[in-house]
């Protein structure tokens, strides 16, 4: 990945819908080289800020710039980005071959060349024996292969995929992921790609922009938003986290006494919020632990409470542990050895994280 | 309780019995009677069905008919003049039902609803009406002549000729071109016009490229639903055309009616069903080829 400028800049760009914002003032860079994945909930604009990019949607406001130009002239014909639709949007009345060779025909090259293209993109993906198959005979996967080899075919400056893998199957789209991957540094292509699927997101992003209700809300790299999610909202769409509600009652150079209706906490930080502030504490389920026994005396951040259910996944068990009325806490474990589920539903435990296990959240 | 029997082999049977009691077995009777030999009886041919005498019955059948028809050139030049006007009249249709029915799917949905139900609209009035409808137009001292008129234009003589039968035609038949091809261009995936610009087509190159050849199912569906019964049309040419306009429907109705002659004008309707029915089967094929 070559560390370039920005090769796209969305700049106070906002589209509405019938009067409704469906993206409100973006502005974002999207770095050449970069795999960067835009994610969100579905109807938060993130397939629309991606649209705009490639022709279908005009911006009502702000400008959009590729490579330092404004594309509010261009047609979708003539930018140079290729899309891949989520739908795959095969021409059903079209070989593989001729699919992948469409763009090609469409931009005059010369039938030696387009040929010889062809088959290296078949290659890529994987796909030489298909080549004279049409798309109905495919399987969604082959049928995914074919719709990437057709958007990579023209070598475009930026490549957007829309939720490149919702239509595929769990393993399958495991295995897709690493090979989107690959193929991305292999070509060196800017991928944009849009989904509501955080895993999906973390795995093939070098940076991910967190949508919600049109907006941005935070850009970073995956471990940034994972583990320092700005507000509540990135806390809650990126892996599973428990909320307290706190004030800030002692503020003690890095750290802070925190109390609320939970009890009281050990905060620390390189940044503290100020003494009377009211915030919430987030605290991931994997930065807890779930003890029998209660914590020695001097253990901070510690809540007795009984096991209410618990989710066995193989991997992980995420257990549900009541600590109070209506409060439920998430702890997971990893099952490090076998038959390690330790603890039962309906059993007394203790729950305690470090001071430094959480991040604080505006209120 | 007794098990259940399956009775679903009803249903697939039921459009068979239809079939045969309102197709196989009349085109049957057609085709006994192209067999048989005009004679002044009532009904006036021969031989005549008898239970005792069948042996008798079958040796009184041949294909003299049918040698009688390829023989006399007015019956050819019927038949290849009915093939000319129904295929001229099918290509006029595509002309102008390919558009209507192409800018219907392109209508927001509500109009196109609206549109939808006006092609079907003529279907309310009688068709016998709106063929009439036409000659009042058409006619010399008629709607369109006092209209150029008006104009200070020279009068316009069409009725009873090939073009007043060609505008009857078209007219009458356009919702059968228009309703398939709409059919498949409405169902047409818009992602597909967008994935074609997308990789740098043209809405020209697009049109031609993707939503033409992949409304050719359509296509072929509306020009054999024009093309089959304009063939056989009696009424349009009957009603506008004028003494020279020679088609088969014309001709079998003539046999009929004015020459009592049942044998050669079941003998005309035998070889015009098998003419139509024979491209219907190859494209029952093709299309099965392609599925």
């Amino acid at each position: 990945m070559s560390g370039g400028g920005p090769l796209v800049r969305f700049e106070g760009v906002t589209r509405r819908f019938g009067g409704i914002a469906a993206v409100e003032d973006v502005s974002l860079d999207i770095l050449e080289g970069e795999f960067f994945a835009l994610l969100g909930p579905s109807g938060c604009g993130k397939t629309t800020l991606m649209r705009m990019l490639a022709g279908f949607e005009t911006p009502d406001e702000g400008r959009i710039l590729l490579a330092g130009e404004d594309l509010a002239a261009t047609p979708p014909h003539q930018r140079p980005v290729n899309m891949m639709f989520q739908s795959y949007a095969l021409f059903p009345h079209l070989t593989v071959e001729k699919n992948v060779a469409f763009g090609l025909k469409m931009a005059g090259m010369s039938k030696q060349a387009m040929g010889e293209r062809v088959a290296e993109m078949l290659k890529l993906v994987r796909l030489e024996s298909f080549a004279s198959r049409m798309p109905h005979q495919l399987s969604g996967g082959q049928k995914q292969r074919v719709a990437l080899a057709r958007a990579i075919a023209r070598k475009p400056k930026v490549l957007l995929l829309d939720e490149p893998l919702a239509a595929l199957d769990k393993k399958l789209r495991e295995e897709t992921q690493f090979e989107l991957t690959s193929l991305q540094t292999r070509l060196g292509i800017t991928f944009l790609t849009v989904t509501h699927d955080q895993d999906e997101a973390m795995v093939l992003a070098d940076r991910i922009g967190v949508m919600s209700e049109g907006r941005i809300v935070q850009v970073g790299r995956p471990a940034e938003v994972y583990e320092a999610p700005l507000n509540r909202f990135v806390a809650e769409f990126v892996g599973d986290i428990n909320m307290f509600e706190v004030i800030v009652d002692v503020v003690d150079n890095a750290s802070a006494r925190l109390t609320g209706p939970d009890g009281v906490f050990k905060f620390v930080a390189a940044a503290c919020p100020p003494k009377g502030a009211s915030a919430w504490l987030a605290v991931r389920p994997e930065k807890m632990r779930l003890s029998s026994a209660r914590p020695p005396k001097g253990a901070v951040n510690v809540l007795a409470g009984k096991v209410k259910g618990l989710a066995y996944v193989g991997d992980w068990t995420t257990f549900l542990v009541e600590t109070g009325p209506d409060r439920v806490v998430r702890v997971a474990r990893a099952n490090a050895s076998r038959g390690a589920v330790t603890h039962a539903s309906g059993d007394e435990v203790f729950v305690s994280f470090d001071a430094d296990a959480g991040v604080m959240l505006p209120r | 309780m007794s098990p259940r029997r399956d009775k679903s082999w009803m249903a697939g049977a039921l459009p068979y019995l239809w079939l045969t009691i309102l197709f196989a077995l009349p085109f049957l009777l057609v085709f006994k009677l192209s067999l048989s030999d005009v004679a002044l009886s009532i009904p006036p041919y021969a031989p005549q069905f008898h239970p005792d005498q069948i042996p008798a019955f079958f040796k009184g059948l041949d294909l003299e008919t049918y040698a009688r028809l390829i023989t006399d050139p007015l019956y050819v030049r019927a038949w290849l003049s009915s093939l000319k006007i129904a295929a001229i009249s099918t290509v006029l249709l595509v002309l102008i039902g390919y558009p209507l029915a192409y800018g219907m799917s392109r209508c927001s949905k509500g109009a196109r609803e609206v549109l939808a139900l006006a092609v079907t609209l003529p279907f309310f009035t009688s068709f016998l009406i709106r063929i009439y409808a036409w000659i009042a137009i058409l006619k010399p001292a008629g709607i369109l002549n006092a209209a150029l008129e008006a104009l200070g234009l020279p009068p316009a003589a069409i009725m009873n000729t090939d073009v007043a039968v060609y505008i009857g035609m078209v007219y009458a038949y356009l919702p059968f071109m228009v309703l398939p091809l709409y059919a498949v261009l409405d169902k047409q995936d818009e992602a597909l016009l967008e994935a074609a610009a997308d990789l740098g087509a043209t809405r020209f190159a697009a049109f031609w490229k993707v939503t033409f050849p992949l409304s050719l199912p359509g296509l072929a569906a509306g020009s054999l639903l024009c093309f089959i019964p304009l063939v056989g049309e009696f009424v349009i040419p009957d009603l506008l055309g004028g003494s020279r306009t020679l088609m088969i429907g014309k001709t079998i109705w003539t046999e009929f009616f004015a020459n009592r002659d049942w044998p050669a004008a079941s003998a005309a309707a035998t070889v015009l069903l098998v003419t139509l029915v024979v491209p219907l089967v190859l494209f029952q094929r093709q299309r099965r080829v392609v599925a």
